[in-house]
């Protein structure tokens, strides 16, 4: 009996482990996904002939723009920049990283694909041009020439015929129409792209196979920069097809115009406004060339005709260009320009005024309107959710085991290969991403060798847990601290003006000299980070260099506050007035900020301030201080481009204080610094955009509620010895050594390492500082 | 005053209980633990306790007592600033100048949110010092080897030794630091520096008021629910038997997180919410024991004689049934214990500041090379769950006797 009970329990298990085994790989668990492509070279005809991917019909050429190329392009093409890869780079090796979620989807458009992931993705996309780490000047990639348009918002490109997909279909124009057209969809269900793709870019012309104009609606910051696309490998994606779609408002007016499409009377008013607003950025800067303001021309009796005004707009806006850009070395404008400038500016108040009268209401609004527009197909989220795309850069996902591990291979015929800005660069044969969700765990993984090289940029892992591991010692992991000089991640406390406490500003001058930030730094981070002076520090040029962070001082403390009434000092220590105790609460985002935070609370406390600090899930928080729930918020914006220069529109400008939902924690609003904002975002002259975000930065810093804390000025990595790194790595814009894919993996130093390891053999310890780059103030 | 009279029943189970040695010595230890720490700011304070200046007597620990007003200033004590004095600077200088002014601190000087700072210029200066050997020793070797990579070597080691001796110097000044008489950080110092004793002590005392007060609702709620339902019967009983299923059947932890982001986290949300959720196991047990007393012959004879439902509740059956819930005490107060350290740990507990023995044991877990932070809270609640459990037994074995077995 017993005998019989222990078989039938054994083929139960047997059963059960079946079960689940067979559940596990329906569930794409444990299975190996295969995603190269077979490398077929192929003519644009065959391109356009033959069918892909599973298309079951070739692909449609989009037709050719009616314009043709202006006269007088000066065609550039970066030739006068070096390369700058280490020749003795050598190829091969697998590269092992770690990854701490898994991606939901391999798309890199569309529901869900904002992940952490995608950055490995994207930065196989090669762009229509790069950027040159060392001279931060344009070289070319998928581009071969490029020109800028008389109109200051286009940029001609004549492509590179050598460009291939990773699958060998050559790269033509046809994927960079196809690129906004993807974008545009409606079907990808991507709001932030569509938007993307439909107000701030107005159209990708094609004028032949390999030459292309990107357009803006408006002029840029840095116009190349933006210009820099990367297409769509339009075969992999296949035709598009019209479908009707309902837009609204604004969307619809953009929409309408994207598609030349007649534009009804009720949506003038938007593209009025688009003229308006293209026109007040020349309007902001002509207005500084006058001495005095001048009053707004008086509006014609009776009602507003949309017709009328938007020719005026048009007409304004062409005027103003000119002139802007007749202005633009800065001359003295001629008595005949003042007057111009004085016409235009009147006008433009008159016009805003006029436009402002023709706001629809929110019916109107919310009417919708039926559009046909290319589309995708449907379902395209789910078709292409595990189909990795064929790229343009040197690496393509081969497989992938769902929630392991990626693995990418080196594109052996990659057609930049020989490119001289590509070559020795991009040099492991394989990139693996193993899913470990914990960095500790990562790191002992790393000591083990399986995972090639670790960020130790924090003080806990650099002076604690990696200060003394044996591989360091005997010389099989080497360690490098790199100084950096790159536009900093800024991290700010933002005081919401409109609380009760906070709006006094020897209240919030109290707060910040009562912030012990250099303490917090020591304590809590071993003194590895800088204090910093201004809301964007590393922008170079733009940092304003005579703002100096307020430092901790009670008696500077004690006496703003006394200024501001807060004298009486409580039973707890903490100061009150008219009973009300000078309590603020301190919202964070992360756990591991809280360290900092009690710091800064205990410290503020000698003041008599009290900081209740608390902190929801990071999602959560966002939501509250986007809504201004806030009091006092310890927050990060991530970086700009040094290219572009930093960002304050948003932050600080008063269309958005006291408004839910938006990023202006501040609840910020000055007129002057309105203007300041305004100028800025419109202007595309490099220094004086300089110039005013100093402007800015003095503004905010004398308003003091947005205070800098910290950032750290290096990152530091410790690497096994056969990952090599050429002094190339060094470059004033790199934030690692591995920016730019110049180091290289050495087998036979690995094998010679891996056999020393066994017999006990050592190496010279290395440790390596590189600071050529070490910014002035982290020294 | 009446003396309150104990029935012989309960002098009977005090005597038992006072006869089981150690339950009886550790219930007096964790009462004794108990009321130091509610007199730590005596032990454990960055307020001196006694400081006299210029011939007068100051007690600025008194003024830590809620309801006493202001603190002395650093000018109330002849210095040149207007915020709170600072002691223990205070109690060096006047040391140093023998001017026979004194300041008397606590046997801990430092309370239990404040991080003692480190000396970052003394060590600012000790590495310049490394940083110019090093340039010195680059110099020598740059002049005595010729050959490139042999001097590329070289200088590799150089650094490595200078950020050697570097570690050291950082290992030494760095929180969390070791225990150190000296210092009287007696337990050395979590990972910004704050005192762990301090932390221990203050972090006890709020998670034992914490329990009490659990206690003393969830038993409240408890006996009143449990009673009438196994009183009355009937619909109230069915009522309250589909509540409490209910109710435990909601994620206790979601709700905790879904309340603090909207409230926020604070001591009253989060014993409300344990209230909210803790009350059925003792209204489980007395709804039976109420049944089981209910049929029992005195309740008929009581009820027969014309005993009103409330005097029958209050005077029979409580008294009657109380003893078993008695013995449930002091397992629940470590039940609670541990409920409150482990939402600490896993960070929807108290708001953050609060001294905690969580917020200690993730600390510590997460910094298993300095093992003084694990060891010092691990320690300090092995000891108290011991004791509680040793004060929980001899109660048991005092109030609910097995002497005696019926065998049938």
């Amino acid at each position: 009996m017993t005998k019989w009970l222990t078989y039938l329990g054994f083929l139960f298990v047997l059963i059960i482990v079946t079960i689940v085994s067979i559940t596990a790989s329906k569930a794409g668990f444990l299975i190996v996904e295969e995603c190269a492509y077979e490398y077929t070279p192929c003519s644009i005809e065959e391109k356009f002939t033959r069918t892909f991917h599973g298309h079951p019909d070739p692909l449609e050429r989009f037709p050719v723009t009616d314009e043709t190329l202006p006269d007088g392009l000066v065609w550039q093409d970066g030739a006068d920049q070096k390369p700058f890869a280490d020749p003795a780079a050598k190829k091969g090796g697998t590269w092992t990283s770690f990854i701490s979620t898994f991606p939901q989807t391999l798309r890199q458009r569309g529901m869900n694909a904002n992940t952490s992931f995608r950055q490995y993705l994207d930065a196989n996309d090669m762009t229509l041009v790069d950027v040159h780490p060392t001279t931060e000047a344009f070289f070319p990639s998928l581009a071969k020439e490029w020109a800028f348009g008389p109109d200051k918002r286009t940029v001609y490109f004549r492509l590179d015929p050598d460009a291939r997909w990773s699958d060998g279909i050559p790269v033509t124009a046809d994927d960079y129409v196809c690129m906004l057209k993807l974008f545009r969809s409606p079907g990808i269900v991507d709001p932030w792209t569509n938007t993307y793709a439909t107000d701030q870019m107005e159209d990708v012309l094609k004028f032949d196979d390999y030459t292309i104009a990107v357009r803006f609606p408006r002029r840029q910051p840095n116009l190349l920069y933006s210009a820099a696309l990367a297409p769509t490998p339009y075969h992999f994606f296949g035709n598009f097809r019209k479908k009707e779609n309902d837009f609204r408002g604004k969307s619809a007016y953009y929409t309408l115009k994207n598609n030349r499409l007649p534009i009804p009377d009720e949506l003038k008013y938007y593209q009025i406004q688009e003229h308006v607003e293209a026109l007040e950025a020349f309007v902001v800067s002509l207005k500084n060339r006058l001495d005095a303001p001048v009053a707004p021309a008086p509006a014609a009796e009776g009602a507003v005709d949309p017709h009328a005004l938007l020719r005026e707009v048009v007409a304004a806006r062409t005027e103003a260009a000119t002139l802007f850009d007749a202005l633009a070395d800065g001359r003295t404008p001629t008595a005949a320009e003042i007057e111009q400038i004085k016409a235009i500016t009147a006008g433009f108040a008159r016009q805003t005024a006029q436009l402002n009268s023709l706001e629809p209401t929110p019916e109107q609004a919310k009417k919708p309107y039926s559009i046909a527009v290319d589309d995708v197909e449907d379902g395209w989220n789910k078709t292409f959710n595990w189909r990795a795309k064929p790229n343009t850069g040197p690496y393509q996902i081969e497989k992938y085991m769902h929630g392991k591990w990626v693995l990418f291979k080196r594109n052996a015929n990659w057609w930049a290969d020989n490119h001289p800005f590509y070559k020795y660069r991009y040099n492991p044969e394989y990139l693996r991403y193993r899913l470990i969700s914990k960095v500790e765990i990562a790191f002992e993984y790393f000591k083990q060798g399986d995972i090639d090289a670790f960020n130790l940029t924090t003080a806990e892992y650099w002076h604690k847990k990696a200060s003394d591991i044996s591989q360091y010692e005997k010389g099989y992991i080497q360690k490098s601290w790199f100084w950096n000089d790159i536009p900093r991640p800024s991290r700010l406390i933002s005081m919401n003006l409109e609380t009760e406490i906070l709006k006094d500003k020897n209240v919030r001058l109290g707060i910040a000299h009562a912030l012990n930030i250099q303490k917090m730094i020591d304590l809590a981070m071993l003194g590895d980070a800088s204090q910093a002076d201004t809301i964007t520090t590393g922008y170079r040029g733009f940092a304003n260099p005579d703002l100096k962070a307020r430092e901790y001082d009670l008696e500077k403390a004690t006496g703003y506050l006394a200024k501001a009434g807060w004298t009486q000092i409580g039973a707890d220590g903490i100061r009150v007035k008219n009973g009300k105790r000078l309590s603020v609460k301190l919202l964070y985002f992360y756990p591991t900020e809280k360290e900092y935070i009690m710091i800064l609370t205990e410290e503020a406390a000698k003041a008599g301030i009290e900081f209740k600090p608390d902190t929801y899930d990071a999602n959560t928080v966002f939501k509250f201080v986007q809504d201004k729930k806030h009091e006092m918020v310890w927050h990060g914006w991530s970086a700009w481009s040094n290219l572009r220069g930093p960002t304050y529109f948003g932050l600080f400008h008063s269309k958005d204080a006291g408004v839910p939902n938006n990023n202006n924690f501040c609840n910020f609003a000055d007129p002057e610094v309105d203007r300041l904002l305004e100028t800025y975002r419109n202007s595309n002259n490099r220094s004086e955009r300089q110039k005013l975000a100093q402007q800015i930065q003095a503004k905010i810093y004398d308003a003091c509620c947005a205070i800098p804390t910290y950032y750290i000025p290096f990152s530091r990595y410790a690497t096994w010895r056969w990952i090599r790194i050429p002094d190339a790595a060094e470059q004033p814009t790199s934030e690692t050594v591995f920016d730019y894919g110049l180091h290289w993996i050495d087998e036979e130093m690995k094998q010679e390492t891996l056999k020393a390891m066994k017999t006990g053999k050592t190496f010279p310890r290395s440790f390596r500082v590189y600071d050529k780059y070490r910014p002035e103030s982290a020294k | 005053m009446k003396r309150i009279k104990l029935s012989p029943i309960t002098r009977m189970r005090m005597n038992r209980f006072k006869s089981i040695k150690r339950g009886y010595y550790s219930f007096w230890l964790l009462i004794a633990l108990t009321l130091l720490s509610f007199a730590g700011e005596l032990f454990i304070n960055s307020k001196a306790l006694m400081v006299k200046y210029e011939g007068k007597l100051y007690f600025p620990v008194l003024r830590s007592i809620p309801g006493i007003s202001k603190q002395y200033k650093g000018s109330d004590f002849g210095e040149d600033y207007t915020y709170e004095a600072k002691y223990r600077e205070l109690q060096q200088k006047w040391k140093d100048a023998d001017s026979g002014n004194w300041v008397l601190m606590p046997l801990v000087p430092y309370s239990a949110g404040e991080s003692d700072p480190i000396e970052m210029t003394a060590l600012r200066n000790m590495e310049q010092e490394l940083d110019s050997r090093l340039a010195a020793s680059i110099a020598a070797a740059k002049s005595e080897i010729a050959d490139p990579a042999e001097l590329d070597m070289r200088l590799q080691e150089l650094t490595y030794m200078r950020d050697k001796e570097s570690f050291q110097l950082f290992k030494r000044a760095f929180h969390p630091l070791p225990p150190n008489a000296a210092t009287r950080h007696f337990l050395g110092t979590d990972k910004i520096g704050r005192d762990i004793l301090a932390r221990l002590v203050f972090g006890y005392r709020i998670a034992i008021i914490f329990s009490l007060i659990l206690m003393l609702f969830n038993y409240g709620i408890g006996v009143t629910v449990g009673c009438s339902m196994g009183y009355f019967g009937k619909w109230i009983d069915l009522l309250g038997q589909r509540l409490i299923e209910i109710l435990s059947r909601v994620p206790f932890i979601y709700i905790i997180m879904i309340a603090s982001t909207i409230y926020g986290r604070s001591f009253g949300l989060l014993l409300g919410l344990m209230v909210l959720f803790g009350w059925m196991g003792a209204t489980w047990q007395m709804r039976t024991a109420t049944y089981r007393e209910k049929a029992r012959d005195y309740i008929m004879a009581a009820r027969s004689l014309g005993a009103s439902n409330a005097r029958i509740i209050f005077v029979h059956i409580i008294p009657s049934t109380i003893s078993l819930l008695v013995t449930f005490i002091p397992f629940s107060i470590s039940g609670s214990i541990i409920g409150l350290t482990s939402l600490d740990f896993l960070g929807f507990g108290l708001p953050p500041g609060t001294p905690s023995w969580g917020e200690l044991m993730k600390m510590g877990t997460e910094n298993m090379d300095s093992p003084w932070i694990v060891s010092s809270v691990v320690g300090a609640m092995v000891l108290i769950l011991f004791l509680v459990n040793l004060v929980g037994e001899a109660v048991r074995e005092a109030f609910d006797p097995k002497k005696f077995t019926q065998y049938e």
